[in-house]
């Protein structure tokens, strides 16, 4: 589940939990459950965004080929 | 009747003598149409005919000649006029009339007004260009300053790659236009389809215009047409004033690009066409920068993507970290309160423990092993134990006061 997710709905989700957590709608009992999650969904943006812009920087290096 | 004959000599010398009484040294003014001409360029003589013509029917004519010393009235009639001295042209001359016993009466030419052509020619474009508009209003209009065709309002392709040129065979024209296109220095690769036709002199303009339908009935998809000439006579433009080739350029569903080499004027097929140039070089290069133009924008286009790309990445970054912290910040909330809760908690059961309250100098009371919550329940000489913080005492009731 968690390599089909794409980044905008990552970041959803962590909002998502961020707001659960700062409106005390998170019990202690599933608090590190919570946590855990957020932590993969970081994980899950910050590699789409590096695969980003790695190919961001592959197009650099065509375009300035071109000119 | 008595005939007295006279020889030939003597009647043209009579002739002759009859002729300059009335015209020698008084060069005249006329005005008469061209036509059989024999021009000796390199003996710089010239025989023609002058004629005037009613409709159809020639109701005068007389041969005229352009001896050496007026020879260079040609020259100065063609750079003046920009047409070619040929036959069918009216024209205003000054001639002196001669009368030669071998050679019989002749017009000697002695300078043609090229105001007089200029004017003329001028009010047949003006009447040519009136008709274009006045047959044709919905591929011709005029506000008075700028023609507007169908052809005019065809915009260019951002990407020109397929061309079809009509230009003269073997002409500087197309040799011109094809080595601008085919050396551009940015290696575009054109399709070029040529549309070879005669582009001067008689006829020409019925040549081109089939060359228009040829490429009309091609189908191909041309993304323009560059009618282009170059190198060869600069007087002869006349194609390029024609009626018919004006209204199928100005009709014409893809973009005609013209550069006919016309260095001081601006023909009818100019003005009916999508863009006019002075020469082939520069449609070329037009091709060429249009083409460039796009790739330049292209090329910027990419670059902003990229750079917005990163912008974006960036703020993704930005947006993550602050995600980090409020989960960072939120879980410590959470807990620390959580734990506040907790001591509160603590603290209470602490305050409400029995020892806490024996310390502060209760005692407990119970009978028969349960605690006395209420004095009513208890009885003169009832045992009793009393519980101390340190001490536990069994004792009886002497006395209840109420």
């Amino acid at each position: 589940m968690a390599k089909k997710i794409t980044y905008q709905q990552a970041n959803d989700e962590l909002n998502n939990i961020v707001e659960e957590l700062q409106n005390n709608m998170v019990t202690i009992d599933i608090i590190s459950q919570k946590l855990e999650r957020a932590k993969a969904l970081v994980e899950i943006c910050y590699q789409t965004l590096k695969g980003t812009e790695e190919k961001l920087s592959e197009s650099i290096k065509h375009l300035e080929s071109l000119k | 009747m008595q005939f007295q004959p006279i020889s030939l000599t003597q009647l043209a010398a009579s002739i002759s003598h009859t002729i300059d009484a009335t015209f020698i040294d008084k060069p005249i003014w006329v005005i008469a149409e061209t036509s059989d001409i024999k021009n000796y360029t390199d003996r710089y003589y010239c025989f023609l005919s002058l004629i005037e013509k009613n409709e159809s029917k020639i109701t005068a004519k007389l041969e005229a000649v352009i001896w050496r010393n007026s020879y260079h009235i040609i020259n100065k009639f063609e750079q003046n006029t920009q047409i070619k001295f040929d036959k069918n042209l009216k024209l205003l001359l000054l001639v002196n009339v001669t009368f030669s016993s071998q050679y019989g009466l002749k017009l000697s030419v002695l300078d043609i007004d090229s105001s007089y052509t200029l004017g003329n020619i001028e009010l047949e474009r003006k009447a040519i260009l009136h008709r274009l508009v006045k047959e044709n209003p919905k591929i011709i209009a005029f506000d008075g300053q700028y023609y507007f065709t169908i052809n005019k309002q065809l915009s260019i392709p951002k990407i020109i790659r397929k061309i079809a040129i009509i230009t003269a065979p073997n002409s500087d024209g197309q040799r011109d236009f094809l080595h601008e296109l085919k050396n551009n220095p940015n290696s575009f690769v054109f399709e070029i389809d040529e549309y070879l036709t005669q582009i001067q002199g008689n006829g020409a303009s019925e040549s081109i215009l089939k060359q228009l339908q040829n490429i009309a009935a091609s189908k191909s998809n041309y993304d323009v047409i560059a009618i282009v000439r170059g190198g060869g006579s600069q007087t002869d433009f006349t194609a390029f004033e024609n009626y018919n080739l004006a209204l199928a350029i100005a009709a014409f569903p893809i973009p005609i690009i013209t550069g006919i080499g016309h260095e001081r004027n601006i023909s009818i097929a100019d003005l009916m066409s999508n863009n006019a140039l002075k020469t082939p070089t520069k449609v070329a290069t037009y091709i060429i920068e249009n083409n460039c133009d796009f790739e330049e924008d292209l090329m910027q286009n990419y670059s902003s993507i990229l750079h917005y790309s990163f912008q974006i990445i960036d703020n993704c970054k930005s947006e993550l970290e602050n995600i980090k912290s409020d989960l960072t910040q939120s879980t410590k909330n959470i807990i620390s309160t959580q734990k506040q809760n907790l001591e509160n908690v603590n603290l209470t059961l602490k305050l409400l423990s029995p020892e806490n309250v024996l310390a502060r100098g209760y005692a407990i009371v119970s009978k028969n092993k349960s605690i006395v919550t209420n004095g009513e329940t208890l009885n003169e000489n009832d045992s009793i134990n009393i519980k101390f913080l340190n001490e536990n005492i069994d004792a009886i009731i002497t006395k209840k006061n109420g």
